[in-house]
């Protein structure tokens, strides 16, 4: 019998791994996905499918650049996560270009530029969302309307739009905070009242449950222990500290 | 009931206590020779004073201190010294160590052991020397030397004795059997020690988790005013000294500190029960209880062993399949260390001998990148920033590992264990703290041969000067000799010049 001469500890948490990780990062972000896709249709769903799949393509031709192991890697999913989450920031219905632009920034200059997995200075399907959005403003600002104001596309449409940009332009309708942008003459209260994309049960129509399907998933990461509340709390309250220090009867700089 | 506090981090293993079914005790009989390590403690290695043909009694010194942070070793049984030589020891880093082998001859026949009549009328030196002489080291497997720890003697004194019976490590059952099966010795043993170092509260930590143990030292413990069990709910590694003080008393230990520092002094059930042996039965350390465990063992359980016993024969007593094992484990699964050689002996810090089955402990997964997750921080016990550390470990940074603290580092594993990228991270802070120690060392040493290098150019130097100054007065004497021998020279000249013109003027 030949001993083995390991280091301690000797044992380790079971079912934790990178992998691991990345997946129940995955699950967490199912609530958001769903909702998001109630209201506006299959769109963030192709994008989110078309986009991993490219991100693993990208993943595997940069470690295959580097010299790299391509297989184990690819079977971490934190590439996954990256393609998930920027396309969950994209617009549903995207034109194919867009995403393929944003997902080649995110994993070769986000991720794999400084090394790879955990060397990246900044998340790197941010970093492909901030490319995108200086570089394709237009697109980038053309979200559907919501289920309840205008009509949610199928499936069909969803992949022609994919391949075909142009043919829907006529559903496109501003986000919330992009509407408080263009009126910002009108008082808070005033706008909420006249636009049917604000007057969602606790915010804007449709997004309100988005952010609280996210949050969802949040708290559930949180209750995983797969992060701690202090970054995105201090965040947030940050953001509210200067908002409400900007507060003056409700007029755009009040909340933006 | 006393009130506890809770400590940073912290994880729950599963903890496969009941294998060794804790309570019981087997004795591990006689097995066919002993091997004995010089250095079973931390500090100088004891120096033989047997040699190779002599028969020793049990009880019979075999090594004796050298120093004062050592102590010495005594023969656990009757026989003869068969081998003074370098043999494998338990250490973490597989080094090899002097070891005495006796093989012994089965009458188990010992010297004469003489206790002290009544060791509240001795003075604390005496018992200090008692302790030293009876070979005893931390039990619970640190090995410090405890007369040092007796006799360290700071400002304020010691307040509290904590008895710490947390055991936190999995698998292990040592302390909880003891404490089961010795509890009336444990708190003898804690009042000799309260009343060496003067402290007036001697708390016995239980963690949750053994509440037989808690029940038997509570009941134990009415005898003794001062004492008081403390229980607290389980977590790793509530057992690190540093921790439990945490837990029971609310107060940390500085860094770069002891807990004399702060008052408290912690001491091990089976130490206890030793130093209660040492003085009252005249007992040195030669046995100890160790948990041999682990799905590899047909009959894991806690054994009473005779130190020096060879693990192999150890793991035998309970049935070891050697096919099925491919790491057995001195110590815990969170910081015991794999043996390398079945051959080498039990010591008085093995508390445990661990033999899991591949399945039970499979062989470490593949290091992959830190994803910066922190979870190793949220683990760590001593509110370090484990990944900062790893970063500056490889790095080789060595200001930046003192600044973060590397050396408040209790190499617990929590960091390690939680880590889903799998990075041996206490690998790491194990040899960064050796380059630490080793730069530390070097600067001591560079810094004296500076401090030697400038007394001798300072001794050259005013050498020099002083050389210089008597060729100085020298050169003066001698012209002020030669201007001297001038005037002469002209004297004897002007004298002749003299004479001659007298005699000139005479003819």
């Amino acid at each position: 019998m030949s001993l083995l001469h390991v280091s301690s500890p000797h044992v380790h948490k079971p079912v934790s791994s990178v992998e691991q990780v990345m997946k129940q990062v995955l699950l967490a972000t199912i609530p958001g996905v769903l909702v998001l896709t109630w209201f506006f249709g299959p769109g963030t769903l192709v994008n989110i499918v078309f986009g991993s799949a490219l991100a693993l393509a990208f993943e595997a031709w940069a470690l295959w650049l580097r010299g790299k192991d391509y297989k184990t890697p690819l079977r971490d999913h934190s590439v996954v996560v990256t393609a998930t989450l920027l396309c969950i920031a994209l617009p549903p219905y995207a034109p194919w270009w867009l995403i393929a632009v944003g997902i080649g920034v995110s994993v070769l200059l986000g991720k794999h530029v400084f090394g790879g997995l955990g060397y990246n200075p900044f998340n790197p399907a941010m970093v492909g969302y901030v490319v995108l959005l200086v570089s394709f403003p237009l697109q980038m600002s053309s979200w559907t309307e919501p289920r309840g104001i205008g009509e949610v596309p199928g499936i069909v449409d969803a992949f022609t739009a994919l391949f075909a940009a142009s043919s829907y332009d006529a559903v496109t309708a501003a986000t919330p905070l992009d509407l408080f942008r263009q009126n910002a003459g009108m008082l808070f209260g005033d706008l909420t009242q006249a636009k049917a994309e604000l007057a969602g049960p606790i915010a804007g129509l449709g997004w309100d449950l988005v952010n609280l399907a996210f949050l969802a998933g949040g708290i559930w990461l949180l209750r995983q222990r797969i992060f701690i509340w202090h970054a995105p709390v201090g965040m947030l309250a940050a953001h509210a500290i200067w908002a409400a220090s900007g507060w003056d009867e409700g007029g755009y700089y009040s909340i933006a | 009931m006393r009130q506890i506090f809770d400590i940073h981090g912290g994880i729950h293993p599963s903890e496969r206590k009941d294998m060794s079914n804790p309570g019981w005790i087997s004795d591990c009989g006689m097995p066919s020779k002993l091997v004995l390590p010089v250095t079973q403690h931390i500090g100088a290695p004891a120096r033989p004073i047997v040699e190779v043909g002599d028969t020793v009694l049990g009880g019979q010194t075999i090594a004796e201190a050298q120093g004062p942070v050592s102590v010495p070793v005594h023969a656990p049984s009757s026989g003869t010294v068969t081998a003074i030589e370098a043999r494998a020891v338990p250490h973490a880093s597989g080094l090899t160590d002097i070891c005495i082998e006796i093989s012994l001859d089965g009458n188990d026949e010992w010297v004469s052991c003489q206790g002290l009549d009544n060791w509240r009328d001795e003075t604390k030196a005496v018992l200090l020397d008692r302790v030293r002489l009876a070979g005893i080291a931390g039990l619970g497997g640190a090995g410090f030397p405890t007369a040092i720890k007796l006799a360290s003697d700071r400002d304020g004194g010691i307040h509290t004795l904590i008895i710490n019976g947390t055991e936190c490590e999995p698998y292990i059952t040592a302390d909880d059997t003891v404490m089961q099966c010795f509890a009336h010795q444990i708190i003898e043993g804690a009042e000799i020690l309260a009343h060496m170092v003067g402290a007036e509260t001697v708390l016995l930590a239980v963690e949750d988790n053994k509440p037989e143990a808690a029940e038997a030292m509570r009941h134990a413990a009415e005898a003794l005013d001062s004492a008081e069990v403390v229980t607290f709910p389980t977590k790793y590694p509530s057992g690190g000294e540093k921790q439990l003080i945490e837990i029971l008393l609310n107060a940390q230990v500085p860094s770069g500190g002891i807990p004399a520092d702060i008052g408290v002094l912690c001491q091990n059930p089976s130490t206890a029960i030793a130093v209660r042996d040492a003085l009252i039965d005249g007992k040195p350390v030669t046995h100890r209880v160790t948990t041999v465990t682990g799905m590899s063992l047909k009959d894991p359980g806690n054994r009473r062993v005779m130190l020096g016993t060879p693990i192999k024969e150890l793991l035998d007593t309970a049935g070891f399949n050697a096919e099925s094992a491919d790491r057995v484990i001195h110590g815990g699964p969170m910081m015991g260390f794999a043996v390398t050689d079945l051959d080498m002996p039990v010591v008085k810090i093995t508390n445990c001998v661990l033999a899991p089955t591949r399945s039970e402990i499979p062989p470490p997964q593949p290091q992959q990148a830190c994803i910066r997750c922190g979870m190793c921080a949220e683990a760590c016990p001593a509110s370090l920033l484990p990944q900062q550390l790893y970063w500056y470990a490889r790095a080789k940074d060595q200001d930046q590992l003192e600044r973060h603290n590397l050396m408040d580092c209790i190499e617990c594993g929590a960091c390690a264990y939680v880590c889903p990228s799998h990075i041996p991270l206490v690998q790491y802070y194990r040899s960064a703290k050796g380059s630490l120690r080793e730069a530390a060392k070097e600067k001591v040493r560079s810094d004296n041969s500076r401090t030697r290098f400038e007394a001798r150019q300072e001794r050259l130097e005013r050498e020099a000067a002083a050389r210089e100054a008597k060729r100085a007065a020298r050169k003066a004497a001698a012209e002020a000799r030669a201007k001297a021998g001038d005037d002469l020279v002209q004297a004897a000249i002007e004298r002749a010049k003299a004479k001659k013109a007298q005699q000139e003027a005479e003819q």
